[in-house]
């Protein structure tokens, strides 16, 4: 489904943030890029959705075999890669109703909206509000992910779904994590707290990223051991690709 | 002398005297006699249809409590459904009122020797419509009135008086378009409020890139009235200038301007809105939402004077940049003459935020389709109090201007 080749990754007037970072995400796969804070987690994620100010400047991305680093992001989304953003703006002046009708147009969209609102836990006020203006960030992060289900995308890059939320928000968006990748979707979900993992079923492999590079890759249950155990600093000292 | 005489020897002297803002215009350059020759076939060809239609007449009238229609200087139609609205041209009026009639609302909410614009319509003006809401008279549906310039060229000077009676409540709809290439339009607007009156006047032009437009707009609103004005120009022109003024005369009156402009490739905005707040308690509210796209210029302006106790004004304006060719300037003014005056201004100009325009791409959005709903949403009016009918309509105008993005 994704493949990144040796990607290296420079936002506007910086030097590069995120470093030869090799993987390989199959249809149906969940996996999971931990990592402290300013690792580049978030980096990757919007190099691989294209977002304007992060560009790729050495090697590729490939989408279904199709090599995809230097599209547009709307037409990466066209193809079937959505990002749910860390922090998404506020869109003032764009209710909600107006936003969501957008998306159901462009997506030809023909399930019901109310009920996957209403499993999302929102409420017909949200709906007059503008995008993200007055929202707590457990609702921030539920209306991220609620868009996947009118997109209907392959793949979902989620950044730090699990932040700033309730423990309510938390077990729904863990829920609704398991039912994507049931209905088949890919997922590379990044953070840096272990406590939504506990929810999570069938993760199929962990990274840990630090400073722009991939430390170390494994499988799921040992890496979050080590993590747990040791602490992201042990990582620092670990030379690249070696695993434990 | 009687006071039509007097105003006609006030015009004279100030046939000359330049505006306070704005370019001039040569007034020579352009024609006053029409060259419509059937008026008939005119309004039945789809062409006129569809402009008259953008700027939101109801030509079938069917959901208007009252027409009147103007190309160039002719009249066209004048139409009132409800038996206490009267709707007649200006001849008319002075005709069946007489000189007491005019002594009380001819030129009296704008002087006539404000400008070379306001002197040149009282010289040699023709048109323009009388629309008289008796009192106690609550109109349910809108009034109309639409001003067309036919042929090219065209100088059109109409010069309207609204009289809303004690007691009475309207909306009027005014659309002004063109259907030729060039021309210009200096239109004189007299709006008289009465107690506890209430007025809703929402002007809709749709010019094109080579009009000029000069209207000149007078209030005058009693005590407890509400004048509440829409002005919505979402077209391109040439250049637009215009400074309502109205005086709230009676206690506890207040007047609401709303701006509405899409500047679009080289047209020149001067626009904004006066008020005085002559007695206490009265009210006035200013605000405008202005997107300079292309090289157009926007140049919005606010005046609120207090003049009495206990009075409340405020000035707002909102921009939004989308092209570095064009320039938006925001001039605030607030002149106070009491001690208990509370008069307040803020302005804000912006270019669209890149995180959002980021956020709609990264949903599927091209950045054209991504600007546009941005400059809808932010084009949207926050007018509380305005019907569902007019609501649905500036948001029709609204979606069309963004899609000409």
């Amino acid at each position: 489904m994704l493949k990144l080749c040796r990607v290296t990754v420079a936002t506007e007037h910086s030097k590069p943030i995120v470093h030869n970072v090799s993987l390989t995400i199959g249809k149906g796969e969940l996996h999971v890029l931990l990592g402290p804070n300013a690792a580049g987690k978030s980096t990757l994620l919007h190099a691989i959705a294209g977002t304007p100010f992060y560009h790729v400047i050495s090697g590729n991305i490939f989408f279904e075999g199709k090599d995809i680093t230097h599209i547009s992001p709307f037409e990466r989304a066209a193809r079937g890669i959505f990002l749910a953003h860390q922090n998404p703006p506020e869109i003032r002046g764009v209710t909600l109703r107006v936003f969501l009708q957008h998306l159901v147009k462009k997506y030809g969209f023909k399930g019901n909206v109310r009920k996957i609102l209403e499993d999302y836990g929102f409420t017909e006020e949200h709906l007059s509000r503008e995008v993200n203006v007055g929202f707590s960030g457990g609702e921030r992060k539920r209306l991220e992910l609620l868009q996947a289900e009118i997109i209907n995308p392959k793949l979902l890059l989620l950044d730090e779904p699990d932040s700033g939320i309730d423990v309510d928000s938390l077990k729904l968006i863990a829920e609704k994590i398991n039912n994507f990748i049931q209905r088949g979707k890919s997922i590379l979900l990044v953070t840096h707290r272990r406590h939504i993992l506990e929810y999570l079923k069938d993760i199929h492999v962990a990274y840990v990223m630090m400073s722009g590079r991939i430390v170390y890759s494994g499988e799921p249950h040992t890496v979050f051991k080590v993590v747990e155990e040791k602490g992201f600093k042990y990582f620092k000292h670990i030379p690249e690709g070696v695993l434990v | 002398m009687k006071w039509s005489e007097e105003v006609k020897e006030l015009a004279k002297k100030a046939l000359n005297k330049p505006p306070a803002y704005g370019p001039l215009i040569n007034v020579s350059k352009f024609r006053i006699t029409s060259e419509i020759k059937d008026l008939q076939t005119l309004l039945e060809r789809p062409d006129v249809l569809k402009r008259i239609l953008s700027v939101g007449i109801d030509v079938k009238t069917k959901y208007r409590a009252g027409t009147f229609m103007q190309f160039d200087e002719k009249i066209i139609k004048t139409l009132a459904g409800v038996p206490c609205v009267k709707i007649m041209s200006l001849e008319e009026a002075k005709e069946e009122f007489g000189e007491e009639w005019l002594e009380k609302y001819y030129w009296r909410a704008i002087s006539v020797d404000t400008d070379m614009f306001t002197a040149f319509v009282e010289l040699y003006g023709r048109g323009g419509y009388v629309i008289i809401v008796e009192k106690n008279c609550k109109v349910e549906k809108p009034l109309q009135a639409c001003l067309y310039l036919a042929t090219e060229s065209f100088l059109q000077t109409p010069h309207n008086i609204v009289i809303i009676e004690d007691g009475a409540e309207a909306n009027l709809i005014t659309g002004c378009t063109i259907g030729a290439h060039r021309g210009a339009h200096l239109g004189i607007s007299e709006f008289y409020v009465g107690r506890n009156a209430k007025l809703t006047f929402t002007m809709i032009h749709s010019w094109g890139p080579l009009v000029d437009v000069r209207p000149r707009t007078g209030v005058v609103v009693d005590e407890g009235g509400v004048f509440i004005s829409n002005y919505i120009s979402l077209r391109p022109v040439n250049t637009v200038q215009t400074f309502p003024k109205a005086v709230l005369k009676g206690e506890k009156a207040s007047a609401t301007f709303n701006t509405l402009i899409y500047g679009l490739g080289k047209s020149f905005y001067d626009l904004g809105a006066k008020a005085v707040l002559k007695a206490s308690k009265t009210s006035a509210q200013i605000s405008s939402k202005v997107v300079a796209a292309g090289s157009s210029t926007i140049i919005s302006r606010g005046l609120i004077v207090a003049e009495a106790d206990d009075v409340k004004g405020h000035y707002e304006c909102r921009g939004l940049m989308l092209s570095n060719k064009a320039s938006i300037r925001t001039i605030p003014e607030l002149e106070t003459k009491v001690k208990n005056a509370e008069l307040t201004h803020e302005a804000a100009i912006g270019r669209i935020n890149a995180n959002e325009l980021a956020y709609l791409m990264s949903r599927g959005f091209t950045e054209e389709e991504a600007v546009a709903m941005i400059v809808k949403g932010f084009l949207e009016p926050e007018v509380p109090g305005l019907p569902y009918t007019l609501k649905m309509m500036i948001k029709k105008f609204t979606e069309i201007a963004a899609k000409g993005l």
